[in-house]
């Protein structure tokens, strides 16, 4: 078994490498973190929470029309990071696949019967040899109606699970020790608990101290589960009360 | 790869009717030779359903007619979808057992996919789009009724895909006798014993004043805990016992007189017929 004998192509198409390797969809995780953006997702007891930064990097952008937080249904949305074109014909995919669900059987699609379905579809393009990985990660939230607050994320090797918290992008592994390292005890995380420490959980890995402007915060809440982005007041007021607290 | 922003696409099936016009000529030979081509069974049938207090009560009784003939005195409209969700089917009975049929394996494969138990409206949704996409050929109604994690619910479907859902409902050629009935008596809420013998007059209402309806009442008792498939629960047909001794005994009418009369008979012709005894 040389390894000349797929003359080079397990790097070009997503085909084995002779150790057993998927170049293409390792190449699409390194894409992920291409955006220069991270994202953090926890699930409290009754919220769960995602954030991400907003960068707008030119002037004569409109921040408004900016966004990487997307409804996928009334009651589950998500966080997109990695490249921005690929996140959006994912989003748009999962909004199909859930409407198509509800068409068919009646009732609202759960979190994780439509994280499956993404995942299944990401799984498809590392068989094909004609359709590469998209180079992008989704964390969903919801309200399960049986479950209660549900943290999902789907990346591009199809590969799906469920999470009491996770981070996504540039900065993901420190992101990831430092939500290890809070939820080590199982504390019980209320409502302004588990935003709070999402946002500092981002500033800490990041170092740096957000401005209301610069964060974008999308929550459920078992009072109200219909997903909904937080406005720049309620940012305000959550990065007061950390500031605050230290 | 992004999906196209259509509505759902239309889905191909459906009956097709390419040999209407070889049929229609191969009837028309039939009848000038004196024949008639043969009929579908159908159920006739007194289907009801009701939600009451801690679920659902399904009934149905259980003759199946070809045309003026009954074809089987005691079939089961009763049919198994979930564990938890059962349906009775009325109308064309082969239309209604594969209706059925292929809704309990939909509901199956659903189940293993999603890890969740079904739920009542799913079986309905899916019914009702099969039935549709056959316009009404596929000659099933059906009232589908269980209980899940949203509660106990009682749907009907007609045959050509639209739905109600009630808190009672029947359907099949004695509906309007059963539904009588629950008009009059039905309330909210009911405890088991008066639902369920509520559900069994219903049927027999049906079984009496509907030529197509006969034989016994099924009862079908769906709630949190599990579900009671009452086969047979009433049999209102079945004949009565004698409640005693009808016939006379020798003896009872007393004889007065006696007078007996010999008859001369002479012998006018003899002939004598050898019979094959091999």
């Amino acid at each position: 078994m040389s390894r000349g004998s797929n003359a080079g192509f397990d790097r070009h198409i997503t085909i084995f490498s002779p150790e057993g390797r998927l170049y293409q969809v390792e190449y699409a995780f390194k894409a992920i973190g291409q955006s220069g953006l991270t994202s953090v997702g926890i699930r409290g007891t009754d919220t769960v929470v995602v954030v991400t930064q907003k960068k707008v990097p030119d002037k004569l952008l409109d921040s408004s029309t900016v966004t990487n937080m997307f409804k996928l249904t009334p009651r589950i949305g998500c966080v997109m990071t990695g490249h921005n074109a690929d996140s959006r014909s994912q989003v748009h995919r999962a909004r199909v696949e859930a409407a198509e669900w509800k068409y068919k059987f009646g009732y609202d699609i759960t979190a994780d019967a439509l994280c499956r379905r993404l995942a299944d579809i990401s799984q498809v393009y590392t068989q094909n040899a004609e359709m590469r990985p998209l180079g992008c990660c989704m964390i969903m939230v919801a309200i399960d109606p049986q479950h209660g607050p549900v943290l999902y994320k789907c990346d591009p090797a199809g590969y799906y699970c469920g999470f009491r918290a996770t981070a996504v992008g540039a900065k993901q592994t420190e992101a990831n020790s430092f939500l290890e390292k809070k939820l080590k005890r199982n504390p019980d995380l209320s409502h302004d608990r588990t935003v709070q420490l999402a946002i500092s959980c981002l500033s800490s890995v990041l170092s740096m101290d957000f401005k209301a402007s610069e964060l974008e915060i999308g929550i459920v809440t078992k009072d109200k589960p219909k997903f909904r982005t937080l406005s720049e007041s309620e940012i305000e007021a959550h990065l007061v009360a950390i500031a605050e607290r230290e | 790869m992004l999906h196209s922003l259509n509505p759902h696409q239309q889905q191909t099936g459906g009956f097709s009717f390419e040999n209407t016009r070889r049929n229609a000529v191969l009837e028309s030979n039939l009848s000038e030779a004196g024949y008639k081509a043969p009929n579908a069974r159908k159920t006739g049938t007194t289907i009801a359903g009701m939600v009451f207090k801690d679920g659902v009560v399904l009934g149905a009784d259980t003759r199946a007619t070809d045309d003026m003939v009954v074809a089987d005195k005691n079939c089961m409209k009763i049919h198994y979808i979930a564990p938890k969700i059962y349906c009775c089917g009325a109308g064309v009975a082969a239309d209604a057992e594969m209706a059925t049929q292929m809704m309990a394996s939909n509901v199956e494969l659903h189940t293993l996919n999603t890890g969740r138990p079904p739920l009542v409206a799913m079986v309905t949704r899916q019914l009702k789009q099969m039935l549709f996409r056959y316009q009404g050929h596929m000659g099933a109604s059906v009232i589908v009724g269980g209980v899940d994690v949203t509660g106990a619910h009682l749907y009907s479907v007609y045959p050509h895909g639209s739905y109600d859902k009630l808190p009672f409902l029947t359907m099949g050629s004695g509906a309007a006798a059963a539904v009588a009935v629950f008009e009059d008596r039905f309330k909210p809420n009911m405890e088991l014993e008066d639902a369920k013998q509520l559900v069994g007059d219903a049927i027999a209402a049906g079984i009496f004043c509907d030529l197509g309806s006969g034989s016994n009442v099924d009862l079908c008792v769906i709630t949190e805990a599990g579900v009671q498939f009452l086969r047979g629960y009433d049999k209102p047909t079945q004949k009565g016992k004698r409640e005693g001794q009808y016939r006379y005994k020798p003896g009872t009418t007393a004889v007065l007189t006696k007078t007996e009369t010999p008859l001369s008979v002479d012998v006018v012709h003899e002939s004598v017929q050898m019979m094959d005894t091999q």
